[in-house]
């Protein structure tokens, strides 16, 4: 039995176990590498935007309202909650072929920059889509100076 | 590999075949990346049932149709972008979601009938009548 085991200590499961960490470094999530960041597939996806004066954050959450999901700052971590109900309905008599859509509790963490102010937040849901839209700080805007001749 | 290989064929309760193509990624159209929506397929005494996740993708963006027994749903995914945004995270990295389904000969093609509400889209495909599931009642001798 043992045998068996130490066959996993072969080097070729070592050169396995090296390019899967080469791998994980290399194509880790760019931009949200810190402790919260989730991995891919994580339920709800999001993409990030930016324009000189705001940032636009977009939570994929199909088949949820307004009510299903819980948004807040804290502490400069914008936080996405909520909960997503298995297909509701009578399910006697159902014979389910494939189950790929995402069901149960959620959350996901964004941590945001300095330069956002935390009490300009918008958020709109449409078509399963939630738009989080973050003003940047004032100051923190791009500014042209301008030169004086001397 | 061949096109046939690629189908994967889910067989219904009465031995009955509703078929699959292209699990993995879809193949990038002419410039736009594709993606697959997580689905549920489930079948019950009338119907099988498809649902799809397409967030971003409402009822004018939304394309259901079937040519012969392949069903295709693809929808273009529409966000609200202001002008000069700059993309610096995606997760969803496409602009439009597409998959298709083979269909089983008991489907009722003309009783086919499909909803998208919050970006989740819902396909009934109704049964024959001569394929429902029946109740046979028993008579007492």
């Amino acid at each position: 039995m043992f045998n068996q085991l130490s066959r996993f200590n072969d080097p070729l499961f070592s050169d396995f176990d090296r390019l899967f960490r080469w791998m994980d470094e290399a194509m880790s999530d760019v931009g949200l590498r810190d402790l919260r960041s989730a991995p891919r597939g994580a339920f709800p996806a999001i993409n990030v935007g930016e324009t000189e004066d705001t940032i636009h954050l977009y939570a994929f959450t199909p088949g949820l309202s307004g009510e299903d999901i819980e948004l807040s700052v804290e502490d400069g971590v914008l936080f996405i909650r909520g909960k997503r109900a298995p297909e509701d309905g009578e399910t006697d008599g159902r014979t389910w072929y494939r189950r790929e859509r995402f069901a149960g509790e959620f959350t996901r963490a964004v941590q945001l920059p300095d330069y956002v102010d935390p009490d300009q937040v918008e958020a709109r849901l449409r078509d399963g889509v939630l738009t989080v839209r973050l003003r940047k700080r004032e100051e923190s805007r791009p500014r042209k100076i301008a030169i004086k001749a001397a | 590999m061949t096109e046939k290989d690629r189908v994967t064929t889910l067989s219904t309760a009465e031995g009955r075949e509703l078929q699959q193509q292209g699990n993995g990624q879809a193949p990038a159209a002419e410039g736009a990346r594709e993606l697959v929506p997580p689905v549920e397929v489930f079948e019950d005494h009338d119907a099988v049932w498809i649902l799809a996740d397409m967030p971003g993708v409402s009822k004018d963006s939304l394309n259901v149709e079937l040519t012969n027994q392949v069903l295709e749903i693809s929808g273009d995914i529409m966000v609200d972008m202001p002008e000069g945004v700059a993309a610096t995270f995606a997760e969803i990295r496409g602009s439009r979601y597409r998959r298709h389904f083979t269909l089983g000969r008991e489907l009722d093609r003309e009783g086919i009938e499909a909803t998208i509400k919050d970006g989740v889209l819902k396909v009934r495909l109704p049964k024959t009548d001569a394929h429902r599931r029946r109740r046979i009642e028993i008579k007492a001798a």
